[in-house]
């Protein structure tokens, strides 16, 4: 079954009630070393990490010791978009030798729908390879979603005309200078640029996250330094989706302000964030709700 | 597209029946072998039903001369897991490899007669050293090439009538070949051969198993197998990365970074035995050279360079082959980026075939343009 969405006691229930349908003899729980999950029961339980899912050292014991009697429980692993990877190859193989899983994530995508097809194919990969996603498919197994409901609010940062023209500047100087560079370093340097310009909204009195720690200032963190829970407002966004996600889970925050200024670059984020919550909404709207 | 379909069998017992069966169905058999876990595996299972039923089969081995010396121990305890049911066919000829370490130097004679003194190994004392085939009535596919390893094996098979060969391929590991094979039953109702002259078929017997499933099987019955995989999996290279394979090929030169580690002696006795292969070793995993993913610093794209390259390609004859294909391609920095690496890798045979098509970081750059 698929569980989205829930927190760490609403995951100890779920493996609570399966425990009592299937007589389990052991449980192997596949986690995200950000996201451990701590599961309380007298059964024994054997934590992997993401990372070793692969390791020969783990692969060829776990094919011998997973059985029909071990559940597999996977938690916070969506995390690459390759639905080919390596990594859910072996997990698959763990998951074809036992009827028994639960897979815990908390948003059931990472950038596209297409993603929850990761999650279908732990759950059963045989019936949903090669297929691209359908909303149908939420209704076919065992997948129930608790929404988490954001509102985004931009906070409008007012900027001088001076550095309206630097930063068409500084865009034309990035196209012009890309060279064999990375595409997508024009949007990331443009981001640094006009966050710099947010600086003087920045209030003592209020937290906020930055991509680095350019600004030097107390109340400013860093993604990386986040790691539980509290209201940030965003000067700049994570340029990869998956570390975004990470935050919002982490923190939990469910009103997300973002400085902003007249510059292209914030239209564009903005623009991009507003896309990828209505595609997190219409799998919300069409899922069966977690009670 | 292929399509898998699960029955009540493992991939063992559906593998011991087609054995069985190919055994019931003909006289002659005979293993393609190479030294690697596949071919292991194969070798193993048909040698066991050869010795239950007290029947002989040829482990045929082309051997290359430039490989791991592992390689060669390996095939050496294959040869005498059942001596009394094995027909030996290690072949040890000259014929031409592709180097790709070197411009200058494009082909390896292996075993060429005159060098033995540099030979990396001396010859197997049970090793075939004459061609066993009538040499007036001999194939060879390019005249230009030389006679080479795939006509080694073509003349090798058509010497023989009724036989099957069992091969090693796995559908997994090359679903294009695999799709390739596979098309029609190449004999009665079987789909997982492939039809050949003189009464011929070639067997793909664990055209099912995974990697895992022949890693599986090593370890059941505690077979030897290359060190090389170690070496490897040590290196930190992932299950599906390792495998056992020639030295210089255009597609495996990057070996070539590891074997002073791996196999200092088989270094060794490869630089006195061919050009290029201190190119390999240096350059074999940097990104800018022969892997060809970092644009060298002087040029301003990949076009540039590719010009460059073409400018400078040293022998005419092959530069005409290079001339005539790129024509064909469109041209952008995604394509002249491929086209470097023919030709660094003197890829005139096209084994590193070319994706030409717009270039992806282009429309990147478009998308950004519009956007912001």
């Amino acid at each position: 079954m698929i569980r989205i969405g829930l927190n760490s006691r609403e995951k100890q229930k779920e493996i609570d009630n399966y425990l009592q349908t299937a007589n389990i003899k052991k449980i192997f729980c596949f986690y995200f070393q950000k996201f451990p999950l701590k599961i309380k029961t007298d059964i024994e339980v054997e934590y992997i990490e993401y990372a070793d899912i692969e390791m020969y050292k783990y692969f060829y014991r776990l094919l011998e010791e997973i059985n029909e009697t071990s559940l597999i429980v996977i938690n916070e692993c969506m995390r690459t978009h390759n639905r080919s990877e390596l990594i859910y190859n072996c997990a698959h193989h763990y998951l074809n030798q036992t009827p028994h899983r639960i897979i815990f994530e908390f948003f059931p995508i990472i950038e596209d729908k297409n993603d929850f097809m990761i999650l279908l194919d732990f759950e059963n990969k045989g019936k949903y390879k090669g297929k691209s996603f359908d909303y149908a498919f939420l209704q076919t197994e065992d997948i129930k979603i608790k929404p988490f409901k954001m509102k985004f609010e931009p906070i409008n940062v007012e900027i001088e005309e001076k550095y309206i023209k630097l930063y068409e500047n500084k865009k034309n100087q990035l196209f012009d200078n890309l060279g064999e560079k990375d595409p997508d370093t024009i949007p990331r340097n443009l981001q640094l640029f006009a966050g710099d310009l947010k600086k003087k909204a920045i209030d003592p009195n209020n937290l906020y996250v930055a991509r680095n720690k350019r600004f030097k200032l107390e109340n400013v963190k860093t993604y990386d330094d986040i790691e539980t829970q509290g209201n940030y407002i965003v000067i700049d966004m994570h340029y990869r989706r998956l570390n975004f996600n990470d935050f919002l889970k982490t923190t939990q925050m469910t009103k997300i302000k973002y400085l902003s200024t007249v510059l292209s670059i914030d239209n564009v984020i903005i623009t991009e964030f507003s896309k990828w919550k209505a595609r997190l909404e219409s799998i919300y709207a069409q899922a069966s709700l977690y009670k | 597209m292929l399509k898998q379909v699960y029955t009540n069998n493992t991939v063992l017992e559906a593998a011991r029946e087609r054995i069985s069966y190919i055994f019931d169905e003909f006289e002659n058999i005979i293993v393609s072998i190479s030294g690697g876990k596949d071919s292991t595996t194969l070798a193993h299972l048909t040698l066991t039903e050869a010795h239950k039923r007290g029947r002989k089969v040829g482990l045929f081995f082309l051997d290359e001369e430039v490989v791991y010396d592992s390689t060669i121990k390996q095939i050496e305890y294959l040869m005498d897991l059942y001596p009394e049911n094995t027909i030996k066919l290690w072949l040890q000829l000259e014929f031409h490899l592709t180097n790709a370490t070197s411009l200058t130097e494009s082909q390896l004679i292996c075993w060429e007669a005159g060098k033995h003194q540099i030979w990396m190994r001396p010859k197997n004392q049970i090793s075939i050293k004459h061609k066993p085939w009538d040499v007036t009535k001999e194939t060879v596919r390019d005249k230009n090439k030389g006679f080479g390893f795939y006509d080694a094996i073509e003349n090798f098979e058509n010497s023989r009538q009724n036989t099957a060969f069992l091969v090693g391929l796995r559908a997994t590991e090359s679903p294009n070949r695999w799709r390739a094979v596979s098309k029609n039953p190449g004999y009665k109702n079987i789909y997982w051969c492939t039809k050949m002259t003189n009464g011929n078929v070639s067997f793909y017997p664990l055209y099912d198993w995974n990697f895992h499933d022949v890693w599986k099987y090593i370890y059941d019955n505690k077979l030897r197998y290359s060190k090389i995989y170690d070496y490897m999996w040590k290196k930190g290279m992932g299950l599906q990365e390792i495998r056992v394979s020639s030295l210089i090929h255009e597609k495996s030169f990057r070996a070539l970074v590891e074997l002073p580690e791996f196999e200092p002696k088989t270094y060794d006795r490869l630089l006195k035995r061919i050009k290029g292969i201190s190119v390999g070793n240096l350059y074999g995993k940097d990104r800018a050279l022969l892997r060809v993913q970092k644009l060298p610093k002087n040029y301003k794209n990949w076009r540039e360079y590719r010009d460059f390259l073409m400018a400078t390609y040293p022998d005419p004859e092959k530069k005409e082959i290079f001339v005539k294909r790129f024509a064909k391609h469109l041209d952008n920095d995604y394509v002249a980026r491929q086209q470097c690496r023919q030709l660094v890798l003197n890829d005139y045979e096209n084994n590193l075939p070319i994706d030409n098509k717009p270039d992806p970081r282009e429309v990147l750059i478009q998308k950004w343009r519009e956007l912001l």
